[in-house]
């Protein structure tokens, strides 16, 4: 039965909770792809909605039932587009890692 | 060049919206034109209204959040879409949303966009590569 949004949101929220630290040490300001069911995920460079896409291709090619979520490393909240809000928060941030500074 | 017209909303009132033709593939890779909606607000590449993503055989796998102009969250289901965008076949993924298929400037990045905004009037979209300078300036 297919998982709805919502569920679908949670489980990989969770599985990526599990991968944050790696993540946010290794690949800070990219995209990560996450299939739900197997806790599987591809990791790339974020330019936009098409290269989300291209990420769920890849990791697809070998999951072909994946449903995916995704997650911007380094981000509050990973928003895939917007229609026309203008207001502070919600946009992907994430330019270098604080620790950086 | 991409060319359309400038049209009344059928549905939503008695605003103007530029429209485009934009050749679609279906689920079984025959090709159907859709009338789109030139959304400049929109970041993303392509919406489609769930309707007629089951009319094209589509099926949604993904969820991801949009964001409304209100600042509403909305938990979009997406599917992947191939279309012929300036006559290359195009892959996109299409937020299942609103009444009519729109699409967002991630598809107008290196084109030059022209509106004659009055009803009847001329939609263009043209590629241009980086860098061009406008035949006007």
């Amino acid at each position: 039965m297919r998982l709805s949004n919502d569920e679908a949101a949670a489980m990989g929220k969770e599985i990526y909770e599990s991968i944050r630290a790696k993540m946010e040490a290794e690949h800070w300001g990219r995209l990560v792809v996450i299939d739900v069911h197997s806790g599987d995920y591809e990791v790339g460079d974020y330019h936009g909605s098409r290269s989300d896409l291209e990420l769920t291709m890849r990791l697809r090619e070998r999951r072909p039932d994946a449903f995916t979520w995704a997650e911007l490393v380094g981000a509050e909240r990973y928003i895939a587009a917007s229609f026309g809000y203008h207001g502070p928060a919600g946009l992907p941030p994430v330019e270098k890692r604080p620790t950086d500074d | 060049m991409i060319r359309g017209r400038v049209t009344r909303a059928r549905d939503e009132g008695a605003g103007l919206e530029a429209r485009v033709p934009v050749d679609v593939v279906d689920a079984v890779g025959a090709f159907r034109t859709l009338e789109v909606v030139v959304d400049t607000g929109f970041t993303g590449a392509f919406t489609l209204p769930e309707r007629i993503a089951q009319e094209l055989g589509l099926q949604s796998i993904d969820a991801r959040d949009v964001i409304q102009a209100s600042g509403q969250i909305f938990r979009a289901d997406v599917c992947a879409i191939r279309l012929l965008w300036h006559g290359q076949p195009t892959d996109v993924p299409a937020y299942l949303m609103g009444s009519r298929p729109m699409i967002g400037v991630e598809l107008l990045v290196y084109c030059h966009l022209a509106i004659d905004w009055w009803e009847g009037g001329d939609v263009s979209i043209e590629e241009r590569t980086q860098g061009t300078a406008s035949p006007d300036s």
